[in-house]
């Protein structure tokens, strides 16, 4: 998303070096003199280190490399101010919503394809705050971050009216197909089995303090689904959707106090399922 | 909906709103004799509590953090790779 080319290198190359040398200054700031030094109109990119690979350029920084460059500069310096998430330049998400109400009217499976970069991009994006702020001692009350995101790829206010119920539900239900792919090809959040005999009172402490596993959520929720619909809706809105009671509500056209009573409900039913899965 | 799971859920609700030591007595009144669906509201219950945080964190956070890990680990075992290849 930096670029689009550059001369003799293929974009994602330039674009994995612009990440290593933003990921580098997050984990080091030692390198931030480094970083600084690159990004300052020299003729020559020598090194860069990513993952375990090391890349060399030898090519003079010409306009698409210094820009990537100087967008990487002001994410270093916006993350210096700590405001890591509330930045947009040039675009770097260009207009998910615009994008997604785009490929929307023209059916789920292009707004899927349309969405996953983006929703891909602001995770990675989310996963750089993260870092960050733990890094610099504070506390991850990340509440606001993650509206935020939510509000940059899903937001509603541009819909008209008639639209929104559908748009929300449609955007929900898409959100829940990328992120559970996200989960299941990185096979995170995946518990191990095996893990010899553990008692049950302990294995469901466990279950409780421990983030959900996001594939095996999916799976019951369509068992929830088959049982009471608009319960399994109102997960789905809620916790991969991002959301309000109020919005839901809407969306549902019925009482807020009925969406909690929903909410109250499935929770204790996918927890019960999800324990049961374990056992 | 069917009318069975409409009733299990109206019994958990109503027994939700009580103090736990009087939802016993309330459940054997309300149930009656009917044994499985005693069961049933006892057991999403006793998964009320547990559930409070359950899933309260958007899917987008929870995966988000989990790579925010996985990439911290990543990382320092670059950075100590490259302080390695440094002192060779």
């Amino acid at each position: 998303m930096f670029l689009n080319g550059a001369r003799g290198h293929t974009p994602g190359k330039v674009r994995h070096f612009c990440r290593s040398m933003l990921v580098d200054f997050l984990l080091n700031t030692n390198s931030e003199n480094r970083a600084r030094k690159v990004t300052h109109r020299q003729e020559k990119i020598t090194e860069g280190y990513c993952g375990r690979s090391r890349y060399s350029f030898t090519v003079p920084l010409d306009s698409y490399l210094m820009n990537a460059f100087r967008q990487c500069d002001t994410v270093i310096r916006i993350l210096e101010r700590g405001r890591a998430m509330t930045y947009s330049p040039g675009g770097l998400t260009e207009g998910g919503v615009t994008q997604l109400l785009r490929a929307w009217s023209e059916g789920e499976e292009k707004a899927l394809d349309q969405l996953a970069p983006l929703v891909e991009h602001e995770l990675n994006r989310l996963a750089h705050a993260y870092i960050w702020r733990e890094r610099a001692g504070q506390a991850l009350q990340t509440t606001e971050l993650v509206n935020e995101v939510y509000l940059r790829l899903i937001d509603g206010k541009t819909v008209n009216w008639q639209d929104r119920a559908h748009f929300f539900a449609v955007s929900a239900q898409i959100m829940r197909r990328i992120l559970t792919d996200f989960a299941r090809s990185r096979n995170y959040l995946k518990k191990g089995g095996g893990a010899g005999h553990v008692p049950w009172d302990e294995s469901l402490a466990v279950l409780a303090k421990s983030p959900p596993d996001i594939v095996a959520l999916d799976d019951a929720l369509d068992e929830l689904a088959f049982l009471d619909p608009r319960k399994a809706r109102v997960v789905e809105l809620h916790f991969f959707g991002g959301l309000s009671f109020e919005e839901m509500a809407e969306v549902l056209k019925v009482s807020q106090r009925t969406v909690k009573r929903d909410w109250k409900f499935a929770k204790s039913w996918l927890m019960r399922a999800l324990s049961q899965r374990r056992g | 909906m069917t009318e069975r799971l409409r009733k299990i859920e109206s019994l958990f609700h109503a027994a939700l709103e009580l103090d736990e030591a009087r939802r016993a007595a309330f459940l054997d009144s309300a149930c009656g004799g009917e044994v499985d669906l005693r069961r049933e509201v006892d057991s999403l219950l006793s998964y009320s509590k547990l559930s409070e945080n359950f899933i309260e964190t958007p899917a987008l956070a929870i995966i988000a953090k989990e790579l925010a890990s996985k990439q911290r680990q990543e990382l320092a075992r670059c950075r100590d790779d490259a302080r390695r290849k440094k002192k060779t």
